[in-house]
């Protein structure tokens, strides 16, 4: 680990920053399709208990004034909603028989 | 041999002169129906192009490039405050006034020779004006569209000739809808997908629940299922002069609440926990039939409320066989990183359902100019299809 990018309340979760904290919707999407199940199970798993105490954390800051680890560590909370379905429902990243994501643009970042 | 009882053809019972006949595949897929389509619906319609919020301040404008109306709108709050729609094009030799998509000015330049308007639209400037025969300034400012706004949504009908009012054209809709807090839910996300699909098509996938057990078996089903029969019912059907609403009563969280789902509830609405009317945080009083009511507001725009959180179609013709899907759903300003979390995952558990209607929408149009059919079979929920077609062959035949 070459670097800390988190609060140090959430240093556990530290090795999954490099790859998970990701500000917009396209690069969780992308990440979210082409991982492994396996890697994105252990993301889920790790993430979803500490999730409550995240949130709890980071509301305790401004949404657009957050200092850079909370900033990160806010990237990091959000790919929980993009990979639950495929954790939840469909246990592969692709929502079965799809439509390309790609070609079903976030216009809002 | 099936016979009805109270579950079955109950809608085509409360609106009998519809009929229950096939429905013809050709309008989805004629190059020529699509041109009468251009003319008579689209061009003499009330098209939704917005919301206010877009426009906050005097000076800001943007751009909706209205391919079926084969013309660029330009939409502007003036200085005075007013808001209004002009065909982004020069009077000048025609160029094509703005280019970006949004921004905010004092005046619009035309980037060919300078031609300039204020905020009204009206022509303030010419270079080397005295160079040209006696120009009018007075009669040269942009052309005008028909602009209207109803509960925040900007509107706009390219016939300069449309003797309705938005509010005339809208009528139950407007009535119906009343009372739903769009004001409060101002905190949006849109997505544009680009479909090798008719503009029909698209929007068919989607105002019918016959396909929800089916199509989204592993997504939305939960939120619908019926107690009494394994297929989907609506609780109300209304069909209006042009318009139409269905209503879906959904399950509540009897079927279980998955972990994130949980979570995201505690600081918001979620597009499942309010389709199918379970337990989460901030539900906001609204004027709903289901939990669930889908308006389809002719011809090409829709809006889907539940409680606390609403989402719209802009459904964009680009050929017969081509068009541009928006997707916007709303929330109120997340004010924390927890209502932006609820929001997040509300809107990706929106979009995931929304790709496994894209690959049906076409996977259907693949075939349709196959000739192999040539008609469609609904059934009594599709009865919003059946009153779909009908109101648009009702404009191309005769205008209106």
């Amino acid at each position: 680990m070459s670097e800390q990018r988190l609060p140090d309340q959430f240093s556990a979760l530290e090795q999954f920053a490099a790859t998970w904290s990701l500000p917009t919707e396209r690069e969780r999407s992308r990440r979210r399709l082409t991982s492994t199940m396996p890697d994105i199970q252990a993301f889920y798993e790790a993430i979803l208990p500490r999730a409550g105490a995240i949130i709890e954390y980071l509301n305790g800051f401004a949404l657009d004034e957050m200092p850079v680890p909370e900033r990160a560590l806010f990237h990091m909370l959000l790919p929980l909603a993009e990979v639950a379905n495929a954790v939840e429902i469909f246990q592969q990243p692709q929502v079965t028989d799809g439509f390309d994501p790609e070609r079903f643009i976030p216009m809002h970042e | 041999m099936p016979t009805a009882d109270d579950k079955e053809l109950i809608w085509t019972k409360k609106y009998p002169e519809l009929g229950s006949a096939p429905v013809p595949i050709e309008p989805c897929c004629s190059p020529a129906y699509f041109e009468l389509e251009r003319e008579r619906v689209f061009r003499r319609t009330w098209l939704n192009v917005g919301r206010v919020e877009e426009l906050p301040n005097p000076g800001d404008y943007y751009v909706r490039e209205l391919a079926v109306c084969r013309t660029s709108v330009l939409v502007m709050r003036g200085r005075d405050r007013k808001i209004s729609a002009f065909h982004n094009m020069c009077s000048h030799r025609g160029n094509k006034l703005v280019w970006e998509s949004k921004g905010n000015c004092r005046a619009l330049t035309c980037k060919f020779h300078g031609w300039t308007y204020d905020t009204s639209g009206r022509l303030i400037g010419v270079p080397d004006e005295k160079n040209f025969f006696n120009l009018k300034k007075d009669g040269n400012g942009l052309t005008a569209v028909k602009c209207e706004i109803w509960q925040g949504f900007i509107f706009v009908n390219l016939d300069p000739d449309a003797s309705e009012s938005l509010l005339e054209y809208l009528g139950e809709v407007a009535e119906q809808l009343k009372g739903y807090p769009f004001d409060k839910l101002t905190s949006w996300y849109t997505y544009h997908a680009d479909e090798r699909v008719n503009w029909k098509i698209l929007l068919d996938a989607q105002q019918e629940g016959y396909h929800v057990p089916i199509l989204h078996r592993r997504t939305f089903v939960k939120a619908f299922e019926s107690e009494s029969i394994p297929y989907y019912r609506s609780v109300d059907v209304r069909l209006f002069r042009r318009h139409r609403m269905l209503a879906a009563g959904g399950t509540g969280d009897r079927q279980g609440v998955s972990p994130v789902e949980t979570l995201a509830r505690r600081y918001g609405a979620t597009t499942f926990g309010a389709m199918s009317g379970g337990d989460y945080a901030g539900k906001v009083d609204s004027p709903l039939t289901g939990t669930f009511d889908f308006w389809v507001i002719f011809p090409n725009f829709v809006i889907a409320i539940m409680e606390g959180t609403y989402f719209t179609y802009n459904i964009w013709p680009l050929a017969v066989d081509h068009t541009l899907w928006e997707v916007r759903s709303y929330y109120p300003p997340p004010r924390n990183a927890g209502e932006r979390f609820s929001q997040e995952y509300a809107k990706c558990t929106l979009r995931d359902p929304l790709l496994e209607d894209g690959s049906v929408h076409e996977a259907i149009q693949s075939t349709l100019a196959s000739g192999a059919k040539t008609h469609f079979n609904f059934q009594d929920e599709e009865i919003t299809l059946r009153h779909g077609h009908k109101v648009v062959a009702d404009y191309v035949r005769d205008g209106k």
